[in-house]
Order: structure tokens, then C-alpha cells, then sequence
């Protein structure tokens, strides 16, 4: 029985706990408190250190998915959560104020990991966002290709969907 | 938190982080974090008070986690002891908003002693925020 490890982060509020509550066959570790910073995000809640669930991926083997804290200030919780993965998932929620500057913090953030892995992005889309194209360019601006999709991280199949994704990518590398 | 009882809160902790300080040379720095890793006061270091209140935020929350997974109830404080010093990591007994206090302290300082000094300066803190309803 193989066990892999893969990470999802993104900013704060964009879905990371709910991802993986979507999906984790166990019962999550959280390590949720009360946030204070109600500037950043209305949420009652943020991850501090990290979140885990498993899936288990049908052959026998297990998938670990660890969630970030989205602040800047965790980052060091960054680099320690990704030693050993195998690829990053990065959600992102277009009703934040600068949702693409958000995708460039954080392609910045694991610049190490996408490198020597593979990463998918989500982007939970809502009216008044930017276009799809426009995290495209992004991409295109920095000369990396990515699979992008819109998600509802709510929704078990739409995490499934980037994790089949992030697992394709990693297959072909 | 509003930012009035945040500076009132803020003036409690830094005033018990001082006296801390003042009653022990071997402490070499010291803050109180929010749960959710702002620093809120700190005794003046070279350390960055920004990463540790976030750090220490961190690891008391992996701290409450394992508590839980080992049935053990409730995390009051993460020990930490390295080649050349210990950090403490303890909760404010009492806090509404589950404040947390990390000391930093040379290796002259037994464990013993911290744990002493550093309860004491907590609980004082509790008390002064229930006293004044923060």
C-alpha cells in the first residue's frame, strides 16, 4: 500500500478546510481559532497551522491532502507542509479584492514545490470576478501551463476533480 | 476584538511581560499571541514578534490537536528545550479570546523555573482581563 501527500492552499477564506471536509473519508484534523483579522475575512474561523483528510484511492493506496493557513504570516508552516508532497492544489475566490495577485502570491510562494512537482488551480468563480482568461495570462505571463478549473469546493466531485487532475499531471512527469 | 479592548488587553499583557522580564534575566524574550497568531505585546528582542506570535499560534493549536487525538482533554502548554535554550508556549488561563504566551529563555534557566515564572505572569494576566472584562 503506497500512501501519497498532496497540499491544497490559497487565501484565506477561499476554501481550503471546506475542500478537504468535502472529501476526507476520516475525520478532519483542524487546527481552526477564532480569527480576529475581520478585515481580511469575515469568516468566524482560520487555519493556523494545517488541516488533514485522507481519501483512499480505490487500489489500496491512500491519498493525504494537507490544507495551509492562507496568511502570509504562516508561511513557514509553508515550506514544512510541503516537504514530501507530490503536487499543490491552489483555490482561489473571485470575489477577494485582488483574486490574481492572489495566484502570484502563491505560484510565488511554492515557486520550489510546482517546480519539482506539479500543481492544479481552482477557482471558485462568482459574477463581478475576473474572466477565467485573465488567471490564464496570468499563467501565460509567467510561461507556465496549468490546468485550471471553476469550483464549487462544497462540492465532493469538483475536489475530486482537481485531485484526478493533479495526479494526471504528476503520472506525466 | 475592537481596538479599544485590543490596546486595554495589549496594556495588561505588556505591563505582566515587563514585570516578567524585570524578575528574570534568564527570560531573553517573551510575547502574547492571539489564537490566531497577532502579536498583541512583547518584551523588546531581536526576535521578530511578528513569525513568533504566528508561530506560536501554530504550534498551540498542533499542540490542542494532539491533546485531542490522545484523549487528554485540554493543551495548557507546548515545551520546547534546544541546544541552547528553551521556549515556553502556555495559555492565558481565562482569556475570552484564548490568548497564548511564548517566553524564550537561555540555557541558566531550568525548565522548572520557567514553567514557575511563566504561569505565574499568565495567570496574573487572566485575572487582570476578568477583572476588567476583557
Amino acid at each position: 500500500m503506497a500512501e501519497y501527500k498532496i497540499l491544497i492552499t490559497g487565501p484565506m477564506g477561499a476554501g481550503k478546510s471546506t475542500a478537504i471536509s468535502a472529501v476526507s473519508e476520516i475525520g478532519v484534523v483542524s487546527t481552526d481559532v477564532k480569527n480576529s483579522d475581520l478585515a481580511q475575512s469575515q469568516k468566524a474561523t482560520t487555519t493556523v497551522a494545517m488541516d488533514y483528510g485522507q481519501i483512499s484511492l480505490g487500489n489500496g493506496d491512500q491519498l493525504r491532502i494537507y490544507g495551509t493557513p492562507g496568511q502570509e504570516r504562516f508561511d513557514f508552516m509553508w515550506s514544512i507542509l510541503s516537504r514530501g508532497a507530490l503536487g499543490l492544489i491552489i483555490l482561489l475566490d473571485s470575489t477577494r479584492p485582488q483574486p490574481l495577485a492572489d495566484l502570484n502570491k502563491f505560484l510565488d510562494g511554492f515557486a520550489p514545490l510546482i517546480k519539482e512537482t506539479g500543481a492544479v488551480i481552482g477557482v471558485s468563480n462568482k459574477p463581478g470576478g475576473p474572466s477565467i482568461d485573465a488567471y490564464y495570462e496570468v499563467l501565460a505571463a509567467r510561461d507556465m501551463m496549468l490546468p485550471l478549473f471553476e469550483v464549487d469546493v462544497r462540492k465532493k466531485e469538483d475536489v475530486l476533480l482537481m485531485v484526478d487532475a493533479l495526479l494526471s499531471v504528476l503520472e506525466i512527469r | 476584538m475592537d481596538a479599544n479592548n485590543s490596546k486595554a488587553i495589549a496594556a495588561i499583557c505588556q505591563a505582566a511581560l515587563d514585570k516578567l522580564h524585570t524578575d528574570n534575566t534568564g527570560i531573553l524574550a517573551a510575547l502574547i499571541a492571539s489564537a490566531d497568531g497577532f502579536n498583541l505585546a512583547a518584551i523588546q528582542s531581536d526576535i521578530s514578534d511578528e513569525r513568533l506570535a504566528a508561530m506560536t499560534s501554530a504550534m498551540h493549536a498542533l499542540g490542542e490537536q494532539i491533546v485531542k487525538e490522545v484523549d487528554l482533554q485540554k493543551c495548557h502548554n507546548v515545551m520546547i528545550e534546544a541546544a541552547v535554550g528553551k521556549v515556553l508556549m502556555l495559555n492565558i488561563p481565562g482569556s475570552k479570546d484564548g490568548l497564548i504566551m511564548t517566553a524564550v529563555a537561555n540555557e541558566a534557566m531550568v525548565f522548572g523555573s520557567l514553567l514557575f515564572a511563566c504561569r505565574q505572569c499568565a495567570t496574573q494576566i487572566g485575572e487582570k482581563l476578568a477583572a476588567s472584562r476583557l
